[in-house]
């Protein structure tokens, strides 16, 4: 089931609500109904795999396009009717989207030109946000003249110079490569809190979306699957399309067969008997058991623990540099991934049998 | 791929040969033709002499040919913007539609435009005839009908029609290389749409729209059959002049003086598209 | 993905259209009317206009003897010289090319009455009279350019690695062209070879100038019921044309499918 939470922690009027959108392409195509609340100064991702809504829903945000049911409402007053150019809301687009006959100067001018700002306080804001992006010099050149990096920064400068009362993200850095784009994750967080404005950010990567957001919402197939802090989805997924999709998983099909003190117990597949962190649920329920691959713990010789000691033998071995990466199968015939750091994988080798543990507090049980 | 000219040069030599020689032949030399001839004295029993004189030239300073030459580039002006206003936003709709509106848009107007400019015209005569269209729907009321016919403006009417699709097509091709993210950033920013057409397509579609206005006046002032139709005796254009001294008054060298400076004037401005074809072929690759 | 557009953009382009095409329509229909004047809407429908189209020995000449056999020559010569013209001017690079290629696609550019004048000239100094074969080389260069578009625009979108695939295969570089390349192209040649038609079935400024008696064209001939007006049958004569260009215009779209022309 889906752990989906409209209201807002203050319990004041979010800065941005939608109810029950919909939107509808043919018969089969459909995206909703999507629920959803934002607080004001907050940063809320939405992240899935393509095709899954992420993007329809900004856009229909943003006014480009119309929902077939629902509304969306911008500090408590419906905005779906408002043309997109009286929204007030600032996007930053993929492909950045700078006019590439004008120069930056006037590329960041142009919504206050729109708006008949007079030259001096136009100018004024203008240098406010190239300072703000850290691009102060840049007026004079064409976007053409630019870096990835920077036309991305003057996109955001673009749309920031109006004050927005929300600034919408799509996909803005998966163009880049990856070091800059972990460089620019960071300044577009820092930038997010130094203004206040209230984001949506959407993208596919979740390691993105689990540094910069304060809540992510996990979409897949044009319904909301969970939305959480960073924190809960990973570690409290609701259910397999999260937990799979967010960091790796071992998911392993189950029964139901007993509780224990502050555990449940239940039995794979394969047979063997696991304490797993306790659930409400009765015996008998058809489960999927969730370990993260980081919390197999490789054991040392002579080694006890409390719960979950399984034999293992290591079926291949992957160097990621950081990582080791291990496939191995616990017996009977059970296979887990499981990555280690440092020393404790450099000893081993495929075909080496194993003793590896899990807290009970690591397995998870979600439903099928 | 290319190949390097070096390791084929036997090869190339015969593929672009045949044409050259034959443009050479029939289209390089009838011109060097006509531009001697119009250096060639006027005979009336030999049609002309090799005697050189500019006074082929120097006879269209007269006022009756000035009054035809401005009334042509008038008109074709006319008749370019008329195609501008129709051509804009029909060239937006169809770079802007789904692949299969595009399709069919594109059908309606590449048809009318290869139909002959003759039968195109044919139904302008029908509309406004003496005993047209409009003229019928008129006289059923009891009115007096019109003479809608035989003037300048039916035949802005008639090159307007004709040409609409040689504005579409270059504009067109401009407007879909703008990325329409473009669009929806200054609809964003708080542009209207018509703001948007004022700030971003228009200037990013400007080649587009140049080559579409060079293409229609330098067809326009060379018109001849739909000003003959939907004109008549009374209004005459430069093609018409060309025309009459050919083919019914034998003045050829006058004829050729007429035809040469015509020549110049759409050679320039096709120069002119191609330059600004290349230009932003150019600027698309570099942007 | 639809996109959004100006409330009035729609309906405006629909007017656009309607003016476009209501000549095209009224034509059509006054052929199918009884009545010899011309009438629209026509009251009585009626074939008698075609079968007099079929009746006068004139027009069926004009439509197949000269129009059609002189579009379909016409489009043959201008295929075989432009299409090795656009290969030659896509696939080697060489000193002066776009220069070349400026001057292939000049006709495109010249107004068609200066070339029929600049031909009718040459030929009267020539001493050559006009007819149908006169006729035919003044439409060759004016239809080449189209094919040399086509076939640029087919040779330009196609990938050089399935060539070098071939050879190494071990083919030679003219049997990955002939055995790769052309059997991709040949929607490109033959979407030119229609157009190379049309343009010289429906050409009118230059078969003025250079058609002899022997040799009217279709719309040379129409173009002369019209100024001396004539009955209806011209309509029916229209019709047909415009017909046989809708079919193949439709045909090239359908099959081969080109974005834009220009």
């Amino acid at each position: 089931m889906a752990l989906i939470s409209t209201d807002t922690e203050q319990g004041s009027t979010p800065e941005l609500e939608i109810r029950n959108l919909v939107k509808r392409y043919t018969a089969q195509s459909v995206i909703g109904p999507i629920s959803l609340s934002v607080a004001a100064g907050e940063f809320v991702s939405l992240l899935g795999p393509s095709g899954c809504g992420k993007t329809t829903t900004l856009r229909c945000i943003a006014g480009f396009e119309a929902p077939s049911e629902g509304s969306i409402l911008l500090s408590g007053t419906s905005i779906e009717q408002q043309p997109p150019n009286r929204r007030n809301i600032g996007l930053v687009f993929q492909n950045y989207a700078l006019f590439p006959h004008l120069t930056i100067f006037e590329n960041v001018a142009f919504g206050l030109r729109l708006r008949r700002i007079g030259e001096a306080e136009l100018k004024q804001r203008v240098g406010q946000a190239l300072e703000l992006v850290g691009l102060p010099d840049l007026g004079e050149r064409y976007p053409r003249q630019l870096s990835g990096g920077q036309q991305q920064r003057i996109a955001i400068a673009r749309s920031v110079v109006l004050e927005p009362r929300i600034l919408l993200f799509d996909e803005p850095l998966s163009n880049l490569d990856l070091k800059l784009r972990l460089t620019m994750r960071k300044e577009l967080r820092e930038l997010q809190r130094r203004l206040g404005t209230t984001a949506v950010y959407v993208t596919h990567d979740q390691s993105e979306a689990l540094a910069l957001s304060d809540r992510i919402v996990v979409m897949s197939n044009g319904r909301i699957e969970q939305i959480g802090s960073p924190r809960e989805i990973y570690e409290r997924p609701a259910n397999t399309f999260v937990a799979d999709f967010i960091g790796g998983s071992n998911l392993i099909d189950a029964v139901v067969v007993g509780a224990e003190a502050g555990a449940t117990v239940i039995r794979t597949k394969g047979g063997l008997i696991l304490r797993a962190a306790l659930k409400a649920c009765s015996v008998g329920d058809r489960v999927v058991a969730m370990i993260r691959p980081e919390r197999v713990r490789l054991l040392a010789d002579g080694e006890a623990v409390p719960d979950n000691r399984l034999n293992a033998r290591i079926k291949a071995l992957t160097y990621l540099g950081q990582d080791f990466h291990l496939s191995i199968d616990v017996l009977p015939e059970e296979e887990l991934t499981v990555v280690t750091r440092g020393g404790a994988g450099s000893a081993l080798a495929a075909g080496d049998t194993v003793v590896v543990a899990v807290a009970a507090t690591d397995i998870l049980v979600l439903s099928r | 791929m290319t190949v390097s000219a070096r390791s084929q040069r036997p090869y190339w030599i015969s593929l672009v040969v045949p044409l050259g020689l034959y443009l050479i032949v029939f289209l390089v030399i009838p011109f060097i033709n006509i531009i001697v001839l119009s250096f060639y004295t006027h005979s009336p029993t030999r049609i002309w002499t090799t005697e050189l004189t500019i006074a082929n030239y120097t006879d269209l300073l007269d006022a009756s040919f000035v009054t035809v030459l401005l009334r042509t580039l008038r008109l074709g002006a006319v008749c370019t913007a008329i195609c501008v206003l129709f051509g804009y936003p029909l060239a937006y709709f169809l770079a802007r539609a789904s692949r299969r509106t595009a399709l069919i848009g594109l059908f309606f107007l590449v048809m009318p435009l290869m139909v002959s400019a003759v039968i195109r015209t044919f139904g302008w005569l029908v509309i406004l005839g003496r005993n047209g269209l409009i003229n019928s729907a008129i006289m059923a009321f009891g009115l007096d009908r019109l003479p809608l016919l035989y003037n300048e403006t039916a035949v802005v009417i008639g090159l307007a029609n004709v040409f609409v699709p040689f504005m579409v097509l270059p504009l067109m091709a401009s407007i879909e290389r703008i990325n329409p993210a473009l669009e929806e950033a200054a609809r964003n920013l708080g542009a209207s749409w018509l703001q948007t057409f004022r700030r971003v397509i228009l200037p990013l579609s400007r080649p587009g729209l140049i080559s579409g206005c060079l293409l229609v006046y330098s067809a326009a002032i060379s018109a001849f059959v739909v000003p003959m139709l939907m004109g008549g005796a009374r209004v005459r254009v430069i093609g018409r002049q060309i025309y009459d001294q050919l083919l019914i008054s034998y003045q050829w060298p006058n004829a050729s003086a007429i035809a040469t400076l015509l020549v110049i004037a759409t050679t320039c401005f096709a120069f002119a598209v191609l330059a600004l074809m290349r230009r932003s072929a150019r600027q698309e690759q570099g942007a | 993905m639809n996109r959004q557009m100006p409330a009035l953009l729609q309906p405006f382009v629909l007017l656009t259209y309607v003016l476009l095409l209501a000549p095209l329509a009224i034509v059509v229909a006054v052929s199918f009317g009884a009545s010899a004047n011309y009438q629209f809407p026509p009251t009585q429908l009626s074939l008698k206009w075609y079968r007099a189209f079929f009746a006068n020995p004139e027009f069926v000449r004009a439509f197949f003897s000269v129009s059609l056999v002189l579009g379909l020559l016409a489009a043959v010569f201008a295929t075989l010289l432009g299409a090795a013209a656009a290969i030659g001017l896509v696939r080697f690079r060489f000193r002066g090319r776009e220069a070349l290629e400026a001057f292939f696609l000049a006709p495109l550019f010249i107004p068609e009455i200066l070339f029929g004048a600049a031909l009718y000239l040459s030929y009267a100094r020539l001493g050559i009279k006009p007819s149908m074969a006169s006729l035919l080389f003044g439409h060759i260069v004016v239809c080449a350019p189209f094919v040399i578009r086509n076939v640029t625009a087919g040779l330009v979108g196609l990938d050089p690695r399935l060539e070098e695939a071939a050879i190494s295969l071990g083919a030679t570089r003219v049997q990955a062209f002939l055995k790769i390349a052309v059997p991709l192209i040949q929607s490109s040649i033959i979407s030119g070879f229609i157009f190379a038609f049309i343009i010289s079935f429906s050409d009118i400024n230059l078969a003025l100038f250079i058609a002899g008696p022997n040799s009217t064209t279709l719309p040379v001939y129409i173009f002369n019921l019209l100024l001396f007006e004539g009955d209806p049958s011209v309509a029916a004569a229209s019709t047909l044309q415009i017909l046989v260009v809708g079919l193949l215009i439709w045909l090239v779209q359908y099959l081969f499918r080109p974005r834009t022309l220009v």
